[in-house]
């Protein structure tokens, strides 16, 4: 337990040292650009595709239950609904933790035990300005609309099988998207998305970052740091899905 | 012009070859796996080794996670239905299929193949790279049967397990945040579950526990025993167990949905 | 210019890896540093260029305390002492090209593009490596990236080299080879040497002097023939495997 919180306010002082040197010394725009190729390009498929089937599975069980109670009109909008505001940022970021996340902090930890950050340290780089800076950007900005696209797929995988497994006409699905889809889901969604990246960007950096003992150590920081963005982002999740309720309410959304 | 396409049938070719090379590692892999497991004796010791390794110790940081998740799903739900249909009466027997049928077997699946997909991959890739692999051929010991079929017994048994209690802490938490935030009591709650919520449901998520719990050792080894030498390959290695694993799962719950919704 | 170590003690933890090691530095001399492995050798050379802060102790370049210094203040410390890491540690993304402009880029920011270009060719030559400029770490051999990873190191022009075990995992052929080109380099670029090993058989080739660890403290210390006499039980059990490694 007390390993645990020693690793949490770690990775909090890693964060503020981060924000500190974007701040005082911006990555130039030309190794962010780099990193947000390198990211999207990589991920766009894993989280297309994943987004197509959270979108499908939703549409399915939502049909499933709705079923019983000749409601299929609301099926579009709730599954809809449900998938941007819930499931489908949770479990598409679950896919982008294991391809973004895990890569990164293999990347970051091959690096740290073959001794190439300590050389940048000691050819006059700061890694913390080249290396992390850059990838953190990177990483927020492209998980940002990985998850977007994502999400827009999530809602083409629940139409087009809500044309399979419900004989609706696709025409009313999408025209049932607008009715219950409320723009205070769309702002939760994105504020998820947003925090989810936030969450991804951090603990690769910090666990990559902190890799120590040679090929088995990097074994153990991805291990780390895959289950770590997950348990983190379950945690985030419930907490941003409480801030935005109660935010909304008193803005009366 | 003539070069230009030479070179890209050449790049085509070099792509199948790889592609091709691929599925026949794994196809290797697959029939030396399975003819392992039908015919040699199953190793009991390691097996429940394992069960401990895998399933004992990952059950608390799946709980833990699951019981948020299950708390987020409710609210979530007792949102939507009310502008559905206008009244949170249903929210417990939506709420409780919705876990039952789908969130309590992937999210816990989910988060095995980053506790234990990762994990195996990464102790295999390290004994590849280490030579521990082809010391134990030359002890004649098969790392198949040594290594992977443990794995993939131990891994079923605790993803059926764990996902009897993910099920069960993930309800527990609902009734508890339906009692306080939807005001809800315990009984209605339970009563309104209990006319949506059938015994199938359970079994069919006990099916879909079994199978990504059989998805995830599998992969993760193939990807240890193919895990190339330094520190960057078993990096690469659990990264590919990690991302494999979790759009297996992805694809084969939308798979098992989709059949299974023939069956609710 | 000068360099001295003073009590310097680092631990980990509860275990203890340098405890109060003390020595100096003379110009352009190569001092060997000896021990097994897990001795804190390494320690001791991340400790100078500050990759790691010591516990206690002060390391002093010319007159000046230097092991509470910011990161930012070590700066210029660590262009006049170039480290060659144990690993290649080349950057795996770059060509050897843009490896050798890396540090020159930072310590050198005046420079021109095409003087880069001639200094990254003159320090190649010199560790005898030729036409690898636009070739990626991974296409050379072990060796080839060792040499590499050292003419990195030589271009921003330090005045100390610190070599960690700059033979382990190499064949005895480029062994030799390497341990030629740190005495050819000490010469030429009259650097001041300290090289960390466990091998004794190119210590008493090349060393000017010689210290022994054992245990995090000094055991020993002498140049090559004062060594060779020594009655210390390690020294003399190291010279033994030189003897009969010269037998074989």
């Amino acid at each position: 337990m007390i390993k645990i919180l020693d690793d949490l306010g770690s990775a909090l002082v890693f964060l503020n040292d981060i924000i500190k040197t974007i701040f005082k010394t911006p990555p130039d725009s030309k190794s962010v650009s780099e990193q947000i190729y390198n990211v999207t390009t990589q991920s766009l498929t894993t989280t297309v595709s994943s987004g197509f089937f959270v979108g499908a599975i939703l549409s399915v069980q939502f049909n499933a239950q709705l079923k019983q109670f000749d409601t299929l009109s609301v099926l579009g909008g709730l599954s809809t609904s449900g998938t941007i505001r819930e499931l489908g940022p949770l479990l598409i970021a679950f896919m982008l933790s294991g391809k973004v996340g895990a890569y990164t902090s293999a990347e970051l930890g091959t690096m740290r035990v073959t001794e190439q950050i300590d050389a940048m340290r000691c050819l006059g780089t700061n890694p913390m300005q080249y290396l992390i800076a850059p990838r953190f950007v990177g990483i927020i900005i492209s998980s940002f609309f990985l998850l977007l696209a994502g999400l827009l797929m999530s809602i083409l995988g629940g139409a087009i099988l809500a044309t399979v497994v419900a004989d609706m006409n696709m025409v009313e699905y999408i025209n049932s998207i607008p009715t219950y889809v409320k723009w205070s889901s769309v702002y939760s969604g994105l504020f998820k998305c947003f925090m989810f990246s936030l969450l991804i960007a951090t603990i690769c950096t910090y666990k990559g970052y902190a890799t120590t003992g040679g090929s088995k150590g990097v074994g153990r920081s991805v291990v780390a740091t895959a289950l770590s963005t997950m348990v983190g982002l379950t945690l985030l999740d419930w907490f941003t899905s409480f801030l935005v309720e109660n935010l909304f309410k008193a803005w009366g959304l | 012009m003539f070069a230009a396409s030479l070179k890209l049938i050449d790049f085509t070719g070099q792509k199948v070859l790889t592609f091709s090379h691929g599925v026949n590692l794994w196809l290797n892999y697959l029939s030396e796996f399975l003819i392992t497991l039908i015919s040699t004796p199953i190793r009991i010791k390691e097996t429940i080794e394992q069960i401990y390794e895998i399933g004992y110790k990952s059950t608390f940081i799946i709980l833990f996670s699951v019981s948020f998740a299950a708390s987020v799903t409710i609210i979530e739900y007792s949102y939507h239905i009310r502008l559905v249909i206008g009244s949170a009466q249903l929210v417990p027997g939506f709420a409780a299929l919705l876990i039952l049928r789908e969130l309590g077997a992937v999210i816990t699946a989910l988060l095995l193949t980053s506790r234990v997909g990762a994990g195996i991959a990464a102790e295999v890739g390290t004994m590849k790279v280490t030579e521990q692999i082809d010391a134990l051929k030359l002890l004649n010991i098969d790392p198949i049967r040594y290594l992977v079929v443990p794995r993939f017994l131990a891994t079923i048994i605790s993803s059926v397990i764990l996902v009897i209690f993910a099920n069960v802490t993930c309800l527990f938490f609902c009734m508890l945040v339906s009692s306080s935030e939807l005001g809800f009591s315990w009984q209605s709650f339970l009563h309104a579950m209990n006319h949506f919520a059938q015994f199938k449901d359970v079994l069919l998520s006990l099916v879909k526990a079994a199978v990504f719990g059989s998805v995830i050792p599998v992969v993760s080894c193939f990807y240890g025993f193919e895990c190339k030498a330094g520190a960057e390959g078993v990096g690469r290695a659990t990264t590919q167990a990690v991302v494999t694993n979790a759009i297996l799962i992805i694809i084969l719950d939308f798979i098992l949905t989709y059949l299974f919704s023939f069956i609710y | 210019m000068s360099l001295e170590i003073v009590g310097l003690k680092k631990s980990f933890g509860t275990k203890v890896v340098l405890n109060k090691i003390s020595f100096g530095l003379k110009k352009g001399e190569i001092l060997f540093i000896l021990g097994r492995s897990g001795t804190g050798k390494s320690v001791l050379l991340k400790n100078i260029v500050g990759l790691l802060k010591p516990d206690d102790g002060q390391i002093i370049l010319d007159e000046k305390e230097i092991s509470k210094l910011s990161e930012k203040e070590y700066f210029p410390i660590r262009k006049r002492c170039g480290m060659v890491f144990q690993q290649p540690a080349l950057f795996d993304s770059l060509t050897i090209y843009e490896n050798l402009a890396f540090g020159m880029r930072k310590h050198f920011p005046k420079l021109s593009e095409q003087e880069y270009r001639a200094r990254a060719e003159k320090y190649l030559q010199m560790v005898h490596l030729e036409n690898v400029e636009e070739k990626l770490p991974q296409q050379l051999s072990f060796g080839m990236q060792k040499r590499a990873s050292l003419a990195r190191t030589i271009a921003i022009e330090p005045e100390y080299l610190l070599y960690d075990e700059p033979t382990t995992g190499l064949d005895p052929v480029t062994t030799t080879a390497i341990n030629q080109l740190i005495q050819q380099l000490s010469r030429q670029l009259n650097v001041t040497s300290v090289v960390v090993s466990h091998d004794m058989k190119c210590a008493l080739d090349i060393a000017d002097r010689i210290i022994v660890l054992s245990e995090g403290a000094i055991v020993a210390e002498g140049t090559p023939s004062q060594l060779k006499t020594s009655e210390v039980p390690l020294v003399k059990e190291f010279l033994k495997e030189v003897l009969e490694g010269g037998s074989q």
